[in-house]
C-alpha cells in the first residue's frame, strides 16, 4: 500500500503529465487523433510542458496552504485578488471561466455572484481541485464541501459539481478507495439530476456495454461529448470522459491517463483528472518514470503567482497539512 | 399607454420583425436562403481579406439571386423562433394541425434536426436542446444539460408568451416557463420568464417604469441575472443621458465582453430594461440597442418589441401595418411563405385576436 506522501505525490504527478500528455490532442475527437499519431503512448512533444491546469491546481493548493482551516469562498477569493488579478501579463491559456470570475472580482463582485457568468460549466474548477482530496484523504464529503467552497469563486451550477465529483474521488483514492469506492465517492458528491450525474452514470454504462476501444471511443463521444458546441471545456463532458477513461483503464495509472489522452476533447484536463484520481489511488510508484521528466517546477506562464512552485514539493507540504489542520472543517 | 390593446399586439408583433431585420446578424442568418456556393465564397473573401491584410468587410451578396431574395427588410431568424413559440403555446404544429406529441412543435423540430441536420438550423443552445430531446431527455433535463442554457433567444420567444397572455402577466410568466424550460435552464428560463412578464405588462397598459419592476422583480434574489439587471437599472437611474450616453456606460460597466459568444441574456434583459427606461420614444430605444453590436442579434428584435408594445403603432411603417409578415425559412425551412398573422392567429387586417379553430 503507497503512504500518503506516495499518494499526494502520485496525485499531483499524475495530473501534470496528464496536463502534459494531453496537451496535443487538445480540441480532437478520437478519429482525428487516431488519424494524426495512431494512438498516443507517450509525451508527442519534444519538450512537453503542463498548461492552466496544473498551474490552477497548484494555486488551489497555495490557498489551501495559507488559509489551512479558513479556507473558504471568502479567503479563495482574497487570494485570487492578491495573487492573480493582480497579474499585468497575459494569462496564457487561461479559460474562459477564470477569466470572467477575474474580471467580476476586479470589479468588486464577491462569491457565489462571481461565478455566475457564461462559463460557469466550465471544467476549471474539476481540473485545479486534486489538492483538496489530496489534504481531504479518506473524507470525500469534505472535499466536496471544499471544492465547493474553492469553485464558487469562479463557477455555479455543473462547474461545482464536476469539481465536487473529482475532489471526492480524488480524497477517496487518498484514503485508499478501491475503483468502485472512487466513483460511488464522485457518483455521491453530486446530485443525482444534475448534468454531472447524468455523466457519470452514462460513463460507467459506455465502459461496461462498448466491447474494445473503438465501441468505447464513439459511444463516449455520442453520449458524452457535446459536438454542436465550438469549445470542449464543459466540466459535466470531461468528468464524464475521465471517468470513462478511469474505469475502462480499471484505475491504473498509465492507462487512464492514455485513455483520456486518446479519447480526446479537452484532452489536457481530462487526463490530468484521471491521472490525479489514479495516482492518489496508486501512488507515485505507479505514475511511469519516463513521464516524470515533465513533472516540473511550474513556469507561471498562464498564472505568474504559480511560477517557481513545485508539485511534488506542494504535494509533501499539502500531506503534512493534511492529517492536523483539520481543514475546512 | 398608446392605441388600444390589439393596436399594441400588432405593433409590438410589427416591432419585433422590423427590428429583427436591422440587427446586422440578420444579413448572415439570411445566407441560408441563397445557394450553399455563395456561403462558401464568402468564407473565402474572408480568408483572402485576412491573408491580404485588407479592411474592406466582406457581406452577403445577392447577384444572380431571385429578388424577393434581396428584400432586407424581410423576415429573418428571431421572428421564426417568435412563431415557433406561438405556435407551442397555441398548440399547432409546423403545417398547422394539432400535433401527438404534449410538447408540440418542439418535438417535430427535434425530430427533424435529428433526421437531417440541415433541415432546421437553430443557436447552440437551441441545437443542443433538440438533440437532447431526440435522445430522450425530457424537460427540464433538456433545457438544463446545455452549454447555452442561458441563451437570449428564449426572451425573444417569451414575447410570444407575454402576447399570448396579454395583460395577465402571472399567465405570461407560466407560459413562457413552459416553453423555455424545453430549451433552457435557469437563467435563460428566469429572463425569458422576465421577459414575458413585461411584455404581458406593457401590452396591457402598465406604465413603463411599473412594468420594468415588475419583470426585474421576478428574477431570483442573487442570480446573475438579478444582479446584472440591477446594475443596468442603475445606470439608466443617472440623470441626463442619452440613448448613447447610456449605451456606452452600459458596455463598461455591465457588459462582459470577453465570451466568443454574445447570447448572455442576463445581459440581453439588462440593456432592454435600461433603454426601455430610458427612452423618450420608439426610435430612441432602438438606437439605445443599436448601440450594443455584440448584443445586436437578439437585443434588436426585443427593442423593436418592446418600442411597439410601449409606443402602439404610429411610428411604424404602413406597409408592415398594412399585410401580414411572411416567414422566409431562415432557420426553420418549413416555416417559409407563412403568414405570422395565421401562425399566431391574428386577424392582421382588423387586428383583433382571432377565433381559436
Amino acid at each position: 500500500m503507497p503512504d500518503m506522501r506516495s499518494r499526494a505525490r502520485g496525485c499531483l504527478a499524475g495530473l501534470a503529465a496528464g496536463d502534459a500528455l494531453g496537451r496535443p490532442a487538445e480540441g480532437m475527437e478520437p478519429d482525428a487523433i487516431a488519424a494524426r499519431w495512431g494512438r498516443i503512448e507517450g509525451y508527442v512533444d519534444d519538450t512537453p510542458t503542463g498548461s492552466d491546469d496544473t498551474e490552477y491546481a497548484l494555486l488551489t493548493a497555495l490557498a489551501l496552504l495559507r488559509y489551512g482551516d479558513r479556507f473558504t469562498a471568502g479567503t479563495v477569493a482574497e487570494l485570487w485578488r492578491s495573487e492573480v488579478c493582480t497579474q499585468t501579463a497575459p494569462f496564457r491559456g487561461a479559460g474562459f471561466s477564470e477569466m470572467a470570475a477575474i474580471r467580476n472580482l476586479r470589479r468588486g463582485i464577491d462569491p457565489p455572484r462571481s461565478g455566475r457568468h457564461f462559463h460557469a460549466w466550465s471544467d476549471g474548477l474539476a481540473m485545479r481541485v486534486a489538492p483538496i482530496g489530496i489534504v481531504a484523504a479518506g473524507d470525500p464529503d469534505r472535499a466536496a464541501r471544499l471544492a465547493a467552497e474553492d469553485g464558487s469563486v469562479s463557477h455555479s451550477g455543473e462547474g461545482i459539481h464536476s469539481g465536487q465529483a473529482v475532489a471526492a474521488a480524488v480524497a477517496a483514492g487518498m484514503g485508499g478507495a478501491d475503483l468502485a469506492g472512487v466513483y460511488e465517492a464522485a457518483r455521491r458528491a453530486v446530485p443525482a439530476d444534475s448534468w454531472t450525474g447524468r455523466n457519470l452514470r452514462a460513463a460507467r454504462e459506455v465502459v461496461a456495454t462498448a466491447h474494445g476501444w473503438d465501441a468505447l471511443a464513439e459511444q463516449a463521444m455520442d453520449r458524452l461529448a457535446v459536438r454542436s458546441y465550438y469549445w470542449v471545456d464543459l466540466g459535466p463532458e470531461a468528468v464524464g470522459l475521465a471517468f470513462a477513461a478511469l474505469l475502462a483503464a480499471d484505475g491504473e495509472v498509465r492507462d487512464a491517463i492514455l485513455s483520456a489522452v486518446n479519447l480526446g476533447r479537452d484532452a489536457d484536463t481530462t487526463a490530468a483528472i484521471a491521472g490525479a484520481i489514479a495516482g492518489a489511488m496508486h501512488g507515485i510508484e505507479a505514475v511511469p518514470a519516463e513521464w516524470l521528466p515533465a513533472v516540473v517546477v511550474a513556469p507561471g506562464v498562464c498564472l505568474q503567482a504559480t511560477a517557481g512552485l513545485h508539485p511534488m514539493e506542494i504535494a509533501d507540504q499539502l500531506c503534512a497539512s493534511a492529517p492536523t489542520a483539520a481543514v475546512g472543517r | 399607454m398608446t392605441g388600444t390593446t390589439a393596436d399594441r399586439v400588432r405593433a409590438t408583433i410589427a416591432g419585433l420583425v422590423l427590428a429583427d431585420a436591422l440587427a446586422w446578424p440578420s444579413l448572415w442568418h439570411r445566407l441560408a436562403l441563397l445557394p450553399p456556393r455563395r456561403a462558401e465564397r464568402l468564407q473565402e473573401i474572408e480568408g483572402f481579406a485576412a491573408r491580404t491584410r485588407t479592411t474592406t468587410r466582406p457581406l452577403p451578396y445577392l447577384h444572380a439571386s431571385p429578388a424577393h431574395l434581396g428584400d432586407g427588410t424581410g423576415c429573418s431568424d428571431d421572428t421564426e423562433w417568435f412563431a415557433v413559440s406561438a405556435l407551442f403555446h397555441n398548440g399547432i404544429g409546423l403545417d398547422g394541425t394539432p400535433p401527438a406529441e404534449p410538447l408540440g412543435v418542439w418535438a417535430e423540430l427535434a425530430r427533424l434536426r435529428s433526421a437531417d441536420d440541415s433541415s432546421v438550423r437553430a443557436r447552440t443552445g437551441t441545437v443542443v436542446a433538440l438533440e437532447n430531446l431526440a435522445r430522450g431527455l425530457t424537460p427540464p433535463q433538456s433545457g438544463h444539460d446545455n452549454p447555452h442554457y442561458f441563451d437570449d433567444i428564449a426572451c425573444v420567444r417569451a414575447v410570444a408568451a407575454g402576447l399570448h397572455r396579454a395583460g395577465d402577466a402571472d399567465a405570461a410568466a407560466r407560459a413562457a416557463d413552459a416553453d423555455a424550460q424545453v430549451t433552457h435552464a435557469e437563467d435563460g428560463v428566469w429572463c425569458a420568464r422576465a421577459t414575458a412578464v413585461l411584455i404581458a405588462e406593457l401590452v396591457g397598459g402598465t406604465a413603463v417604469a411599473d412594468a420594468v419592476a415588475r419583470a426585474a422583480a421576478t428574477l431570483p434574489e442573487g442570480s446573475w441575472s438579478a444582479s446584472v439587471v440591477a446594475a443596468a437599472v442603475r445606470s439608466a437611474g443617472d440623470d441626463g443621458s442619452s440613448a448613447l450616453a447610456l449605451a456606452r456606460a452600459l458596455e463598461r460597466e455591465v457588459v462582459d465582453p470577453l465570451y466568443s459568444f454574445a447570447v448572455a441574456a442576463p445581459e440581453t434583459l439588462a440593456l432592454l430594461l435600461a433603454h426601455l427606461l430610458r427612452a423618450g420614444g420608439p426610435e430612441d430605444l432602438l438606437l439605445g440597442a443599436l448601440a450594443h453590436p455584440r448584443h445586436a442579434d437578439a437585443l434588436v428584435p426585443l427593442a423593436g418589441a418592446a418600442a411597439g408594445a410601449v409606443f402602439g403603432i404610429g411610428w411604424l411603417p404602413p406597409d408592415l401595418l398594412a399585410t401580414s409578415p411572411v416567414l422566409r425559412g431562415v432557420c426553420v425551412p418549413h416555416l417559409a411563405g407563412r403568414e405570422l398573422s395565421a401562425l399566431l392567429r391574428i386577424d392582421w387586417a382588423t387586428h383583433l385576436p382571432g377565433r381559436t379553430e
